[in-house]
């Protein structure tokens, strides 16, 4: 690592969150005069980020290569009170919490007292959106029943493709030109809509330009005023790259790297998308880039190397936007979700591992930093070596890379319907969500408790923790005369909930078409600018709306408690579990003992338990797949926590499973924690017999203790280990590799372990950042010591 | 044979055995029992191997039969093996070497590899701590080795019983003997894992205050015996 690097990567790690209300007192500004009620909603909404990128400050840190920041100063992290209004409470709550807290200075509070509440008190979206949900929506999200993504941050959940390493912005403002000429306001009744949005659109592409304009002015001004000639050469460099790109196509691997991070801060300032936005297949990208590079003697793999890892501290100083309430409980972190593909296939299908692929996962290794993430993907056309390489990476235990099945993610976008060469362009993001990448807008819309509906078909439809009668009434379990009846009762009481979750999305969704245009982030992803039609409208070529099950484990294990104890081997009525359950096992140990030890569970290659898995996937799968979305996409599923679990757990009691109140529930597909007993093989075996290609991304997460990758031999049983279950089709599986005593320790002398990366469910996060309970969640998970 | 450093007890008796054991649940203190050792047929035991197929595919792996000792149920053992090759297993055998030359003959085809334990050199060292003789043992493994088998000797570090100056010449010895036939010997160090399930079978454990082997010794020991050109590894 260079001396650069080295401070640059200090400097990040230091820097302290805090809120900037930079951005919220510019759109403030600019939606007082008033202009909102004189222009369409896009044009205004691309006005807003015009003047947002004229009048924001310019950051340039001492000795970076790569330029701009979303704030004042690495880690300022901006608000966006369209779309969620913090009041004087949240940002007292954000600024004092002990985990994931954000500085919040009097001069914030003051300009939120004075101007931005009072301004936007009953306009934000998220006022705007539950005005509009039903009395059942609302008790069913206060329940724990799922939760909305879209309440506190827009949508977004899409990753850049290769488009923008082909063609500068002045190049897709001739597209929008030529897509605004050929409109036909003769026959098409949209035709305005589109004109309209073509308009911001231009705006959009125009305001990056001119934002780059005025970091070359900063730089060439800072230029003149160096003194060491080394930086005075770069900052002239530098200035002249923020001349070329965005407006033009990038021509140097230098350019390209800025080009992204100038749309990057476009995308995360004009809204603040979840998964912030992302570089997706960066080892391809640039590859160009870095082969024209060296055969001309302009770079060096020393200089792609610095440059990248300037790129890679830009992503750890933004922060992910702060969040409040049941938004925060779902996902309890700064990071922001950038997941940096490496490896794979390409377009032709054939292997697309290059020299890149390893220098960045050099890179990797070597800034041992949040963000951005990384996965490689896997194909079965990757050599070994690349694996080996990652699993270098990944045994020194900061959770990166994850690794992830190439042919599952091209099967799975193909069950969806895209082009073979779409499909392969794809990727994951996020945590393990399948996209094709640059062509699809793919949104989560909300965590969905599976073990809670489970909870309700045992009391006929009644919250036990609430006391309110929120499902229909499906029967006394006592009077199920089988395990089917009482899977009927579920189904019903799952359809109800699902009916109730999509009502609610198709209404935020359509309040998004209407109100939370984004022309920006519109500009990237294809088809937008053809069709005329913004993201957020349909616009992408494909269009997803996922609800993501939570609790497979759990729920399953719940079933196969009921179906062995109640049904098959009858050592125990009905009657007498829900009273265990009521009671929360006190008193009732030795019962509880055999629930958790001697009851089948998924997790162990055992048809019996995981049977109950597919059950629930088909359920679940019946209820969401294929029905429409507003915007014209399709609601699929797909399964992965971040931290929900822990706040799901919290909203139920105990359960047949052995589980008691409150306790978190199991994440991803992975097994309950510490049911698992038969070691990776048997989890890998029953993961792979639900279908995971039709969903959009499963997590399954491992945690290994160190000594598990000691030596070549290790990596090879680890390598052979991930052939297998992505032969099998599995989607994605993360190590979590370090010991249960250095997680104990660093419990207790935090300071210590400042650096310490444990991958939670899907992403990497400083585990002094974690709650207690989710510290003690990550310390149960199985640690497996050899295969 | 019963060795005194035994860490699978409950596979001493041939047939099912009650474990007991006191868990903690909630604070609440549970005693609870539960069987080791089922009773499996071949076809059984086939299915739960073949669950794996596809990793062993991916690693070009197999299925190590270990004990107790597997020649001990020679009759099962050759079935099972048999059926094993058949699908194209990889096998290996952890044995003991205590078992009649006949039982070896049965097997010897279908085994890839043998994981062969040698303990103690002299007989009377080997007498008192396992309660057998080791004639029979030697006599076997120069037998295998002769017939050309894949061998990795595999050798106990207990303290003070197996890693005196004594035996460790010995042991010296018989690699200077087998260093034409066998290349590999893994230490395997003794440790105190199994003093829990001595409790839960309500045996005794004859080594309640032996401590475990420290790193340094094991390399000690193993640089020493790396002397006689032997791959040497610890654990395995």
């Amino acid at each position: 690592m260079t001396d650069r690097i080295k401070k640059l990567r200090e400097q990040s790690l230091d820097a302290l969150p805090y809120i900037s209300p930079e951005r919220a007192i510019l759109v403030t500004e600019f939606y007082q005069t008033g202009i909102d009620r004189e222009v369409s909603v896009p044009v205004m909404r691309a006005l807003t980020l015009d003047y947002i990128l004229q009048n924001k400050s310019v950051c340039i840190n001492d000795h970076e290569l790569i330029v701009g920041e979303r704030g004042p100063s690495p880690k300022a992290v901006p608000t966006y009170p369209e779309i969620c209004l913090h009041s004087l409470d949240d940002l007292l709550i954000l600024h004092s919490r002990p985990k994931v807290a954000f500085h919040v200075d009097e001069g914030t509070q003051l300009a939120y007292m004075d101007m931005i509440i009072p301004f936007w008190k009953g306009k934000s979206n998220r006022e705007r959106i539950m005005k509009n949900m039903t009395s059942d929506w609302m008790d069913a999200y206060h329940s724990g029943i799922f939760t909305e993504f879209q309440e506190q941050r827009a949508p977004g959940h899409t990753v850049c493709g290769g488009k923008i390493y082909e063609k500068g912005m002045l190049d897709l403002m001739e597209e929008i030109k030529n897509a605004k000429e050929s409109l036909d306001f003769y026959n098409d009744p949209e035709a305005y809509d589109k004109q309209e949005e073509l308009k911001a659109m231009h705006i959009a592409a125009r305001a990056i330009i001119h934002f780059a304009g005025r970091h070359a002015e900063k730089l060439s001004e800072l230029a003149r005023e160096e003194n060491d000639p080394q930086r005075k050469k770069e900052l002239e460099n530098l200035a002249s790259i923020c001349k070329h790109v965005p407006a033009h196509a990038p021509r140097t691997f230098h350019e390209a790297l800025q080009y992204y991070w100038f749309i990057h801060l476009g995308v995360i300032t004009e809204l603040n998308p979840w998964d912030s936005f992302n570089p997706g297949r960066l080892d391809q990208h640039l590859f160009p880039f870095w082969v024209k590079g060296i055969r001309e003697r302009t770079l060096t793999n020393e200089m792609a190397q610095e440059l990248l890892q300037s790129f890679w501290i830009k992503f750890n100083n933004h922060p992910a936007p702060p969040k409040v309430g049941v938004t925060a409980l779902e996902s309890n972190t700064y990071t922001d979700f950038a997941l940096i593909n490496l490896g794979g296939i390409k377009p032709d299908g054939s292997d697309a591992v290059n020299e890149l692929s390893y220098l960045i996962l050099d890179v990797i290794e070597e800034m041992r930093i949040l963000q951005p993430g990384s996965m490689v993907q896997i194909s079965k056309k990757n050599p070994d070596k690349f694996i080996h390489r990652a699993l270098q990476i990944t045994k020194t235990g900061f959770g990166q890379p994850s690794f992830f099945n190439s042919e599952a993610i091209v099967n799975e976008l193909l069950h969806q319907g895209k082009s073979m060469a779409d499909a392969r362009n794809g990727g994951c993001s996020g945590c393990v969500e399948t996209g094709a990448f640059g062509t699809e807008g793919y949104l989560l819309t909300g965590y969905f408790n599976l073990p809670k509906i489970l909870e309700i078909t045992l009391n006929n439809g009644k919250d036990p923790v609430s006391g309110k009668q929120l499902g229909p009434f499906t029967g006394e379990p006592e009077t199920f005369i089988s395990f089917n009846e009482l899977l009927g009762a579920f189904r019903k009481q799952l359809n109800h909930f699902i009916d109730i979750k999509i009502r609610g999305n198709n209404v935020i969704e359509k309040l998004f078409m209407e109100y939370m245009p984004v022309p920006f982030l519109s500009l990237l992803i294809d088809d937008c600018i053809v069709k005329g039609k913004d993201y957020n409208n349909g616009g992408a070529r494909y269009n997803t709306s996922y609800i993501q099950g939570v609790g497979l484990g759990t729920i399953t294990d719940s079933l196969t408690s009921i179906k062995h104890h109640v049904f098959d081997s009858k050592d125990i009525s009905m009657k007498e579990l829900l009273r265990m359950l009521s009671e929360n096992f006190e008193g009732h140990e030795k019962f509880q003992y055999e629930l958790i030890y001697n009851t089948p569970k998924y997790g162990n290659d055992d048809d019996y338990a995981d049977e109950n898995a597919r059950v629930v996937f088909e359920l679940f799968y019946e209820a969401v797949n294929g029905r429409p979305t507003p915007r014209g996409g399709i609601f699929r599923i797909n399964f992965l926590p971040t931290t929900s679990h822990i706040y799901f757990g919290s909203m139920v009691n105990a359960l047949p499973d052995g589980r008691k109140a409150k306790e978190p529930l199991s994440e991803g597909i992975s097994p309950v924690q510490g049911a698992d007993k038969n070691g990776p093989t048997a989890v890998f075996k029953s993961a792979a017999k639900i279908d995971q290609v039709r969903t959009g991304g499963t997590l399954l997460n491992q945690k290994f203790s160190p000594s598990f990758f000691e030596d070549k031999e290790s990596i090879q049983k680890i390598t052979a280990l991930l052939r297998g279950y992505f032969r099998m089709d599995g989607h994605h599986v993360q190590f979590n590799v370090v010991s249960a005593d250095t997680l104990r320790d660093a419990q207790k002398h935090p300071e210590k372990y400042r650096d310490l990366i444990v991958r939670v469910a899907g992403y990497s996060d400083y585990f002094n950042d974690l709650g207690e309970d989710l510290q003690n969640e990550i310390i149960r998970r199985t640690e497996h010591k050899g295969v | 044979m019963r060795c005194i450093w035994c860490h699978n007890p409950e596979s001493h008796a041939c047939y099912p055995e009650l474990t007991r054991k006191k868990v903690t649940l909630n604070g609440q203190e549970i005693e609870t029992q539960k069987t080791t050792g089922t009773w499996m047929s071949v076809e059984e035991v086939m299915n739960i191997a073949e669950k794996d197929a596809v990793f062993y595919h991916e690693s070009a792996g197999g299925v190590t039969l270990s004990g107790g000792e597997p020649l001990y149920q020679i009759d099962f053992t050759e079935d099972l093996i048999s059926s094993l090759k058949r699908k194209g297993y990889h096998i290996t055998i952890d044995t003991s070497g205590y078992a009649t030359r006949a039982s070896f003959m049965r097997i010897v085809n279908n085994t890839d590899l043998f994981f062969y334990d040698i303990k103690l050199i002299d007989d009377k060292d080997h007498q008192q701590y396992t309660g057998v003789a080791n004639d029979v043992i030697l006599q076997n493994l120069m037998w295998l080795a002769r017939e050309g088998k894949k061998i990795i000797l595999r050798f106990p570090v207990v303290p003070g019983i197996t890693d005196t100056k004594k035996n460790i010449n010995g042991l010296m010895t018989l690699l200077f003997q087998m260093k034409e036939f066998v290349s590999e010997i893994d230490l395997l160090p003794y440790h105190s894992m199994a003093r829990q399930k001595y409790k839960q079978l309500n045996r005794d454990d004859r080594l309640e205050n032996l401590k475990d082997v420290s790193r340094e010794e094991l390399t000690e020991l193993k640089n020493e015996i790396a002397k006689t050109g032997f791959i040497v590894k610890i654990g395995g």
